[in-house]
């Protein structure tokens, strides 16, 4: 991932400006057999760079009227940020980029002494440059330009070759943490799975709710996604607790069949053809094999869907996140008929905005075989 | 100890001028007996926390006319009853506390001696001054209720079955260790004061200048710290030392209202980062052209609340919109609430998460992989009351609907608190002033400049320094006003 001309100035750390080719996917290439090195967040970056705060302010001028000549023009054409977000969004790159952001944030920094005052940045002002015009101009999410996500109470490193986790599967940890902490409190030390980790967050977020003998595997087929969950877990110290495997869905864990008491996965789900037309962020900078889940976007739903009834062990449980109500009643569908009598208690959740997200449930135990129609319809 | 608090009241009667300079001065710095000795026009440049420089003076040998013993309330107590033997005991035995020779607090302030200069070192003026700070600060914790107050909680302590419920039994001991706490820190004040007069005569009977001298110089130091109890008093409410909201919603009349809102706000956040309170944007929703529909702000530090709580009301702005191509005047309104932040966790209306609806706001299309946005923004509603909160201005959905949370639990607990007021009638009056609805306060920057305080009359003529948050003397003057008022009610 290293392809950016090296600056003496960023010493130890990679450009933050590296040009990985936004329209690639992250495909294996013979590189891959090297570990690729993941990015260090902005935030977390020295700030080794000074710059004069009236200075800084031209730049935070030059960046807000940028956002502003956007109006609401992205809106229209594929439902992406407005003005007052990209604002918003600006607000936190100087937050990132600041080690003291004060000044630029508070209303009471209008005070014409401090404009001499040395500020201390943690990328070049040339690069903020760069980087917020890439923002506005190629659609560049902003999690990339900042190298983070803030999800849940963590805030993952994210980079090109890596889906940026969303809002949505947040839900995923609460309802684990709700059954873990609830009526199925054996789960707790048990060993979980996260197919697909991505940047490993909900590896780690169910690592955190997990007991002291509590496991999780995570797997991703991108070497990149790898690089990046191992660099997050070791940011939560959680090695111990989370190993990152590169392989696609089940095969890293054929030692563990049977094993499992937990599944979960936020896995490619868009429909092939629909992918161009996704909002110009997603389409154009995420990698296309986090997101494309074959014809009807189900391919690899029920791929895990059928490796859920092996691996899982009686009662364990398993939680998907889909593309909605289409492929939540098609998967439940697909459970009552194709792989029947193998789970229970199967239920559709709904996200925050109302729109059917999640099918969670649970392996049968051989004891409830026979009263599968009845749990099955719950 | 009601025949006490009898005597007490009936030299106030006796004593109109007295009276009257408590309700004038409504920073009531001191209420100075020997004031109105001057022409009106001096009185108005009475400044909170200026001291009394310009009226010493002015004022030298009025005090003359009082005699020590021409009144002493408490004259059968002398000597029985002196500094060092006084004590709280369990059931507040209120005794009177007086000097050796039986004057007392009250019958220092009846003397009238001048107020003079700080720098006069003459000790009846010290200790003038200070017998006045002692009868503000005494009415500003509302004295009489208090100790009405801490013997119903003493009453109540003494029970065996107290801790039975051990919630309840900790808000009580609570309270009681407070209000212990408050009364005590000033009968430790008043006894300082009488300690150090006696030490005086004593002194002057002996001749030891150097023991006269110190303890002129203690009283000196006591009346500057009085300054600064008076200040504490104001605040002495029982959430006033909270971290706080302040929500901030633009009336109508559309871009101009919503341009005031964002002024209003402005101010506010101004006037917190002065104070060095930190200062959080929870909620906004800003207007389509400019300024915000509304906004909500966390205000973090000490007695945030406490000072805030002034503000709560209908500001009005009037001024030559910048919006209005005519160049008309307009008038703009904007409705301020604070909502305390309890700090003890116990005190937490309990809420059921069953009873939650948690949505996404303003989320559309298909969302998930579809979409990847920054906006997470999230709206929590009570479903039994209705009360919502909403929080866009976190980096993860799961801390706005942290911030959500927080918010919807301080509208609860203050719902709570305005349901319990209502069944105990002695909280009532505070809380009715926390309430939307009444104007409080006119903004005008056309075609003169103004801002006037409508609760209190208070007025400057820089609207522009007011807006960028110099606030304190506003929230001072109505914090003073609202618990000097009363004369009888203390």
């Amino acid at each position: 991932m290293r392809l950016g001309f090296p600056r003496p100035s960023l010493s130890t750390f990679s450009p933050i400006l590296f040009h990985a080719n936004p329209g690639r996917p992250n495909t294996c290439s013979s590189k891959c057999l090297i570990q690729p090195k993941p990015q260090t967040p902005l935030f977390l970056r020295p700030p080794t760079h000074s710059v004069t705060l009236s200075e800084l302010r031209k730049w935070q001028n030059w960046a807000k009227t940028l956002a502003s000549s956007v109006g609401s023009n992205f809106i229209d054409a594929d439902n992406s940020p407005d003005t007052i977000l990209l604002h918003r969004e600006l607000n936190w790159l100087i937050e990132d980029a600041l080690e003291n952001p004060k000044p630029l944030l508070t209303q009471l920094g209008t005070d014409c002494n401090d404009e001499g005052m040395v500020m201390n940045l943690r990328a070049e002002l040339g690069d903020l440059y760069e980087l917020w015009k890439r923002r506005i101009e190629e659609r560049r999410p902003f999690q990339y330009v900042v190298g983070c996500e803030h999800w849940r109470d963590l805030v993952l490193s994210v980079e090109e070759g890596v889906l940026i986790p969303r809002p949505e599967t947040e839900l995923i940890v609460d309802l684990v943490t709700d059954l873990v902490k609830g009526d199925h409190g054996e789960l707790r030390e048990g060993l979980w799975a996260d197919l697909g980790t991505g940047s490993g967050a909900l590896a780690i977020g169910i690592g955190r709710v997990l007991g002291t003998c509590g496991r999780v595997i995570a797997t991703d087929l991108s070497p990149v996604a790898v690089a990046v969950a191992a660099y997050n877990v070791q940011r939560y110290n959680l090695q111990n607790k989370i190993e990152i495997k590169l392989g696609s869905w089940f095969e890293p864990l054929k030692d563990v069949k049977g094993q499992l008491v937990g599944l979960v996965s936020n896995p490619p789900y868009i429909p092939s053809d629909h992918i161009s037309g996704l909002q110009a962020e997603v389409a154009k900078h995420e990698p296309r094999l986090a997101l494309d889940g074959g014809a009807d976007g189900m391919d690899d739903l029920l791929h895990l869907c059928h490796g859920a009834t092996s691996m899982l062990k009686p009662g364990g449980f398993f939680a998907f996140e889909t593309n909605g109500e289409k492929q939540c009643k098609s998967l439940v569908h697909y459970m009552q008929n194709e792989s029947k009598g193998s789970f229970c208690d199967v239920s559709i959740v709904s996200d925050f905005a109302g729109k059917q997200r999640f099918v969670t449930g649970f392996k049968a135990r051989p004891f409830v075989n026979n009263l599968h129609t009845s749990c099955i319809s719950s | 100890m009601s025949s006490l608090l009898l005597k007490r009241s009936s030299l106030l009667s006796q004593n109109p001028s007295l009276r009257r300079h408590f309700v004038t001065y409504l920073f009531a710095s001191l209420s100075q007996p020997q004031s109105h000795h001057l022409p009106p026009s001096n009185r108005e440049l009475t400044v909170p926390g200026s001291g009394y420089g310009f009226l010493g003076k002015n004022n030298n040998g009025s005090s003359l006319i009082s005699s020590e013993t021409s009144i002493c309330l408490s004259g059968s107590f002398s000597g029985l009853i002196n500094s060092t033997n006084f004590r709280f005991f369990g059931s507040l035995a209120a005794v009177e506390p007086s000097t050796s020779d039986g004057l007392t607090v009250d019958g220092i302030i009846a003397h009238q001696w001048a107020i003079l200069d700080e720098s006069e070192g003459d000790w009846k003026s010290h200790a003038s001054a200070i017998a006045q700070s002692i009868h503000l600060i005494k009415k500003r914790l509302q004295w009489k209720k208090l100790i009405v107050r801490l013997e119903l909680l003493s009453l109540q302590i003494d029970k065996p079955d107290l801790w039975d419920d051990p919630v309840r039994a900790g808000k009580i001991s609570r309270e009681h260790g407070s209000l212990m706490g408050k009364m005590k820190e000033v009968k430790a004040f008043e006894q300082e004061l009488l300690e150090h007069i006696d030490m005086i005569k004593l002194a002057r009977a002996e001749n030891d200048a150097d023991l006269e001298s110190e303890s002129v110089k203690a009283l000196f130091e006591m009346r500057r710290s009085a300054k600064e109890k008076e200040l504490d008093a104001l605040l002495a409410g029982e959430h006033d030392s909270c971290s706080c909201f302040i929500e901030v919603q633009a009336g109508a009349g559309g871009t101009e209202s919503m341009d005031w809102a964002s002024m209003i706000m402005k101010m506010y956040k101004m006037w917190a980062q002065r104070h060095g309170y930190g200062v959080t944007i929870v909620d906004e929703m800003p207007g389509e052209m400019a300024g915000i529909k509304r906004a909500t702000i966390k205000v973090d530090g000490e007695y945030a609340f406490g000072y805030a709580k002034a503000e709560v009301g209908v500001h009005r702005l009037v001024r030559i919109s910048p919006f209005d191509s005519a160049k008309r005047r307009h008038t703009s309104f904007a409705a301020v609430a604070v909502i305390p932040i309890l700090g003890d966790t116990s005190t937490h209306v309990q809420i059921n998460e069953s009873d939650l609806r948690i949505e996404r706001f303003r989320a559309g299309g298909p969302g998930g992989q579809h979409a990847n946005t920054t906006e997470s923004a999230v709206r929590i509603t009570h479903i039994p009351t209705g009360i919502t909160a909403t929080c866009q201005n976190e980096r993860s959905q799961h801390q706005n609907k942290a911030s959500a949370m927080a918010v919807l639990q301080a509208r609860l607990d203050q719902l709570e608190m305005a349901r319990q007021a209502q069944m105990n009638a002695e909280h009532t009056q505070s809380l009715t002033e926390i309430s939307w609805g009444n104007q409080i306060r006119t903004y005008v920057l056309h075609p003169y400049r103004m801002v006037k305080d409508l609760r209190t009359n208070y007025e400057v003529s820089d609207p522009d320094s007011v807006l960028e948050g110099d606030i304190d003397s506003f929230v001072l003057t109505y914090l003073s006003a609202s618990l000097d008022k009363d004369e009888h009610d203390w």
